[in-house]
């Protein structure tokens, strides 16, 4: 039983950081236990790869090949952003930006957000995905408000308000999902494994309606376009590892429990068609969002904007179906989340030297702040897909797929618009690294190194997915393609 | 007797809809999540089962008397009357829910079960004060009328373990506390909890 332990760490770590004042201590805790966790999920994935699925405690526990990847992403991301924290939220006390309450705040919120994305990740039942989506809501919106000014309280009320609406219309979806079943009447078990083999709608058209439920609401958490708002005003204003940590790891685990009734909905004979929501809603990211992505003056509102994206890009592949766009669209949610992690947490250091998000403020990088420069660069070419990295792949994939399977109008419009993000990322970040500003002479700042470590890290993970992801990551990603079925 | 419950939600929602003063609200919302409570005991006595005292008990505690309780102090402590100027007004309010009951009723008519169709009466007004009221105390209020709604929902349709209905409904209380607390903070820091003032994140 692993996740006891990983469990029982995350809490030790909360009540730690509610009752201890000294900031270091907590967040050197912090560290040491995602390091473990990481070691946990890592022997998991052994153990996943030899034997299939794991269940525990009733068949109520259950981890197969989709849920390790999320683990997998998860505890990496986490693992990022703790070291990364020791040293921001240090430098934030230091400065007084935040108060020593609202440091130990960070630490409890830090590992409850944790804790529900294990419970998501872990839970067969698929009320216990829709309570650890709850707990996600509950524990990121002190965090995206952490510095209690008027704009960032202003993001965490849109925030709450608008996730607690579409997680209240995905509940919805789920009771009539299970009524459409006849529910009403038996006790059946909630169980995700039992669902899959016994779901059988007596009301087709109520299933349907369900799911586009299921789908508008719990997509509101995954940041597809309409449902938007919150995204980008979050992260403009969220501090940099809660937005690396919302960026990289709640939009997959949102994307992967639509995914779970997926496969269950798709089942089912007569509708087939469902597929067509994630490529609808997908072809709509990609266009608001690369579109928007041109006339940002924000940088952290910029990358929001391009998770947008990247969200429709994987939906686009789990929509076109097929191995390759499957495959596709698993290994660019692992890639993204990586290469988004270390471009926001760059940002951040950005943010902590020039204290300003404005893209017109910020010139000559590559004099002032050389490593964060080359870093941001190479973020940049990971998000947009550049040759160099897995995420080339993957978008070449879901291209292939596309082509196909003859979806030639979405699979233009999706050729344009990641030209157009690429476009507009590139235009922003060369005019913010290489061309001159007002003043007379550029000199190196000292904080230029102080937190690259786990911006290091990311690249690393972001290599080592790059290179595994044909051998040693292969067993797994082809399995999680067959549990979504072709 | 659930009939007559049924009937005093759908009554309450129905005044909640055209009220301006946020204290009426309040008690509106309170008298509303009584009746709530009530269906849940009558449900639990009727069919013998555990579950409905307990959710009936945790709606009674906290929705019928912390919140409106806290509310209306926070109400007396921010000298906030009534809303002006609201987006969608009483009388509009007032046709959309009328409008919202009469075609749930047509449409849900196959479901025996009058609670399913109150509730999804309660999501609609909840979205209706949602959207159309300017104070965040009012918002919050609308989020808790909707999950009101949820909470017929999940007691009239299916039938959940005791663990997950219970961990549900705590959950969607903390919610509503967090935007308690929500509320304070920007009461705090712009001196309003008028949402009008919330538009300062620009592109």
């Amino acid at each position: 039983m692993e996740f006891i332990l990983m469990f029982s760490l995350l809490i030790t770590t909360m009540i730690f950081s509610i009752f201890t004042k000294d900031i270091k201590k907590t967040a050197i805790i912090n560290i040491i236990s995602s390091v473990i966790n990481v070691a946990v999920v890592i022997y998991l994935m052994f153990r996943i790869n030899s034997i299939g699925f794991l269940s525990y405690m009733n068949n109520s526990i259950y981890i197969d090949s989709l849920s390790i990847i999320q683990m997998f992403v998860g505890s990496g991301v986490t693992f990022i952003t703790a070291i990364y924290s020791y040293r921001y939220v240090l430098n934030e006390l230091r400065d007084e930006i935040i108060s020593e309450r609202r440091a130990r705040v960070f630490f409890t919120l830090f590992n409850a957000f944790v804790i529900s994305l294990l419970i998501i990740c872990i839970s067969n039942n698929i009320m216990g995905m829709w309570i650890g989506l709850e707990g996600t809501t509950i524990a990121t919106t002190f965090l995206i408000g952490l510095e209690k000014n008027k704009l960032s309280l202003e993001a965490a009320w849109k925030y709450v308000i608008l996730c607690s609406i579409g997680i209240g219309i995905g509940f919805i979806g789920i009771i009539l999902m299970l009524y459409s079943a006849g529910q009403e009447t038996t006790v059946l078990s909630l169980n995700w494994t039992n669902l899959l083999n016994s779901y059988k709608p007596i009301n087709i058209d109520m299933a349907k309606i369900a799911f586009t439920l299921i789908f508008i609401g719990i997509g509101t958490k995954a940041g597809f376009v309409p449902m938007h708002a919150w995204f980008s005003d979050g992260h403009s204003e969220a501090p940099s590892p809660v937005s690396a940590m919302v960026s990289g790891i709640l939009l997959n685990i949102a994307l992967y429990v639509i995914v779970r009734f997926y496969i269950i909905i798709k089942m089912v004979s007569g509708i087939e068609n469902v597929k067509y929501l994630f490529i609808i809603f997908a072809m709509i990211s990609l266009l608001v969002s690369a579109f928007t992505m041109l006339k940002q003056t924000n940088y952290k509102r910029l990358l929001a904007f391009s998770s947008i994206e990247n969200m429709g890009i994987i939906s686009l592949g789990i929509g076109f179906g097929g191995h390759l766009g499957i495959f596709g669209g698993l290994l660019h949610s692992i890639i993204h989340s990586f290469g988004k992690t270390l471009l926001f947490l760059v940002a951040g250091n950005l943010v902590s030297v020039y204290r300003t998000k404005r893209i017109d403020k910020i010139h000559k990088l590559i004099k002032t702040m050389p490593m964060n420069g080359v870093f941001l660069i190479l973020g940049m070419l990971i998000v947009t897909g550049a040759p160099p990295f897995g995420s080339f792949f993957s978008e070449f994939n879901i291209l292939m797929e596309g082509i196909n399977k003859g979806y030639y109008f979405a699979v233009t419009l999706y050729a344009l618009c990641i030209l157009i993000a690429f476009a507009a990322l590139l235009n922003v970040f060369i005019r913010m690294i290489f061309v001159k500003g007002d003043e007379e002479e550029y000199k190196r700042f000292d904080k230029d190194s102080e937190n690259i470590v786990p911006v290091i890290i990311s690249l690393i993970y972001v290599v080592f997915v790059t290179l595994t992801f044909n051998n040693i990551l292969y067993p797994i990603l082809s399995k999680a393609v067959l549990i979504i079925g072709i | 007797m659930l009939e007559i419950l049924s009937a005093v939600i759908l009554i309450s929602a129905i005044i909640m809809s055209s009220l301006r003063r946020v204290n009426l609200l309040i008690r509106g919302f309170s008298v509303q999540s009584l009746a709530i409570s009530l269906v849940c005991f009558t449900l639990g006595f009727k069919t013998g089962e555990v579950h409905y005292y307990i959710i009936g008990a945790l709606t009674l505690l906290v929705k019928t008397l912390i919140i409106p309780i806290v509310a209306s102090k926070s109400v007396r402590e921010l000298k906030i009357n009534r809303e002006m100027k609201l987006i969608i007004d009483g009388y509009w309010s007032s046709i959309l829910t009328a409008l919202s009951i009469a075609t749930t009723y047509v449409f849900l008519d196959n479901f025996n079960n009058d609670f399913v169709k109150a509730g999804f009466v309660l999501m609609v007004l909840g979205g209706i004060i949602l959207i159309g009221r300017k104070k965040a105390i009012s918002q919050m209020i609308g989020f808790l009328v909707m999950e009101n709604g949820l909470v017929l929902f999940e007691i009239s349709m299916i039938k959940m373990t005791l663990i997950i209905e219970i961990l549900i409904i705590l959950e969607v209380l903390m919610l509503s506390v967090i935007m308690g607390v929500m509320v304070f903070y920007i009461n705090k820091a712009f001196d309003t909890v008028n949402t009008d003032y919330l538009s300062n994140i620009k592109e």
